[in-house]
């Protein structure tokens, strides 16, 4: 069995922001990445406040235990962030942060498309 | 909380009686003659220990004690009574076919993919999603060259149980041998040669609370089937596995024979009851739960199915408590998944949510209801993370 690290360990069991955000879907984004086949499949939630800061996050995962802490992990880091400062983030830094084993590294990138996909789609949702 | 040991199917622990066997023959001053060396006591109380040895294997098996040959692990049987018959044939322009089915251990389908490479040809067997072999598929696969059909007892993953009894009567008036993987079920249930009708039989010491590093190859000795060795060398154990023996360790093997030759059929019916109660108890619970396998099983092991979770968040989620296996070895490793539950046809869903479970002989009543309190709060909390679940809403 893999030797996940404590930090990765913590926010497993005790992930941050799990599940989906109430209210009218008009109010956040959603993004989703991942296939059941590929072992890993994530919804991600942003809700934006009127001066552009991430005030809520949701989001549901299927996989291994690197990437439901790396849900947790940037939900705990997106919110009260900017929507450009957001973009900066990176799956490199989740991958650090959680010392992701290297074998498991892409199944970050897979969240990481979520997190970037439920961005675009709240901005969408904004400007029209 | 001490973690529950519920990986039987892997390994079990040493017998506490099988070690006080053993120690004897680990001995500095006595006890570690060569059983080779019978020109002295040392040798020859050695080779008798190795001989009484033998003779427990065969009671176990009901089978002639000649017939027994010892290894160094179930896998080297497995090699040897495959390669070694498939070898002895083909070396001898006697046929070059063998049948084997898909789930059957690495260890037999290594052993088959080395032969193809050596010009030999294999025919896997499909199973159905029950993992049920078809006597009728045996049939038409049976050809006049075929040499050797290799099938488990009992399946390392799922339990499912072929049923080699059936296939033997239909190899009646076939040259073919039969050859059986019995690993998981020797100890666990009767394994009778005068039953099974095989003509090669594999088994391992550690599955059933012997020490690990020693198995068995039984093989017909009357009339003799013919193996060419693996080993050569100084023309141990009736010239077919040179190498001095490890006494030690086939005392164990010997001990652990003769413990479950003692508990069985009584210990089957208790490890049958505690699966059950395994099964019934998860059931339950009412999280969603599939049983991978099904018809006649081993009595010692579960595979089981939550879809909507991943097997490897499940596993992390219980591993303090539990030490259990990943039915699917999924992983970046072996992105494919278990081989066997992929020919039982499982989808993505099913085979990356399956575990296996399986009880021994220290497993109590007791043990099972803590697992499926561990298993069911760990099941719920990851279920409620799911996507493929009806969706929940942020807390």
């Amino acid at each position: 069995m893999t030797d996940w690290s404590p930090a990765l360990l913590r926010h497993f069991r005790s992930p941050v922001g799990s599940g989906l955000l109430a209210g009218d879907s008009t109010e956040f984004g959603t993004g989703e990445a991942g296939a059941v086949k590929s072992g890993v499949r994530i919804v991600y939630q942003l809700a934006l406040s009127d001066g552009d800061i991430i005030d809520r996050v949701g989001w549901l995962a299927f996989g291994c235990p690197a990437t439901i802490a790396s849900c947790s992990w940037l939900a705990e880091s997106l919110v009260g962030l900017s929507v450009d400062r957001a973009r900066d983030l990176t799956g490199g830094q989740v991958m650090v942060a959680l010392d992701i084993p290297r074998d498991r590294r892409s199944r970050v990138l897979v969240v990481e498309d979520a997190v970037r996909g439920a961005l675009d789609a709240a901005t969408t949702m904004r400007d029209t | 909380m001490a973690r529950l040991y519920l990986d039987h199917a892997a390994t079990t622990p040493l017998d506490p009686a099988v070690l006080e066997a053993m120690l004897p023959w680990m001995g500095c001053d006595t006890g570690f003659g060569n059983p080779a060396s019978v020109t002295h006591a040392y040798g020859r109380t050695a080779a008798a220990a190795v001989e009484q040895a033998r003779r427990q294997v065969a009671d176990l098996l009901q089978a002639p004690a000649e017939g027994v040959i010892f290894t160094g692990s179930a896998t080297e049987a497995i090699n040897m009574a495959v390669l070694g018959s498939m070898r002895f044939s083909m070396q001898r322009g006697r046929g070059s076919h063998l049948v084997t089915c898909a789930t059957e251990h690495s260890a037999v389908l290594a052993a088959c993919e080395q032969l193809r490479r050596e010009g030999a040809t294999i025919t896997v067997l499909p199973v159905d999603a029950n993992g049920q072999l078809s006597l009728a598929d045996l049939q038409e696969a049976l050809r006049d060259d075929t040499v050797l059909v290799s099938l488990m007892l009992g399946n390392n993953e799922t339990g499912v149980c072929h049923d080699i009894a059936a296939v033997a009567a239909l190899l009646q008036g076939h040259p073919a041998r039969l050859h059986v993987d019995a690993t998981q079920a020797v100890g666990k249930v009767p394994v009778h040669l005068p039953a099974l009708q095989a003509d090669l039989l594999s088994l391992s010491a550690h599955k059933f609370h012997g020490p690990k590093g020693v198995g068995a190859l039984w093989r017909c000795p009357e009339p003799r089937v013919r193996l060419q060795p693996l080993l050569f060398g100084g023309g141990q154990e009736s010239g077919e596995r040179s190498g001095t023996q490890a006494v030690h360790q086939i005392v164990g093997l010997g001990e652990a024979c003769g413990l479950a030759a003692n508990a069985l059929p009584a210990e089957m019916q208790r490890l049958t009851a505690l699966r059950d109660r395994l099964e019934a108890g998860l059931r339950a619970t009412g999280i969603p739960m599939v049983c991978n396998g099904a018809g006649r099983r081993l009595p010692h092991i579960s595979n089981l199915s939550f879809p909507g979770l991943h097997g490897e968040a499940l596993l992390a989620d219980i591993e303090p408590e539990l030490a259990v296996a990943l039915g699917s070895a999924c992983s970046s490793a072996d992105a494919r998944g278990s081989h066997v539950l992929r020919a039982m046809g499982l989808d993505e869903t099913l085979s990356l949510s399956a575990f296996r479970l399986s009880v021994g002989r220290r497993t109590t009543p007791a043990d099972i209801d803590v697992a499926v309190a561990v298993v069911a709060r760990s099941a719920q909390r990851l279920l409620r993370l799911s996507p493929l679940q009806p969706r929940g809403v942020a807390g």
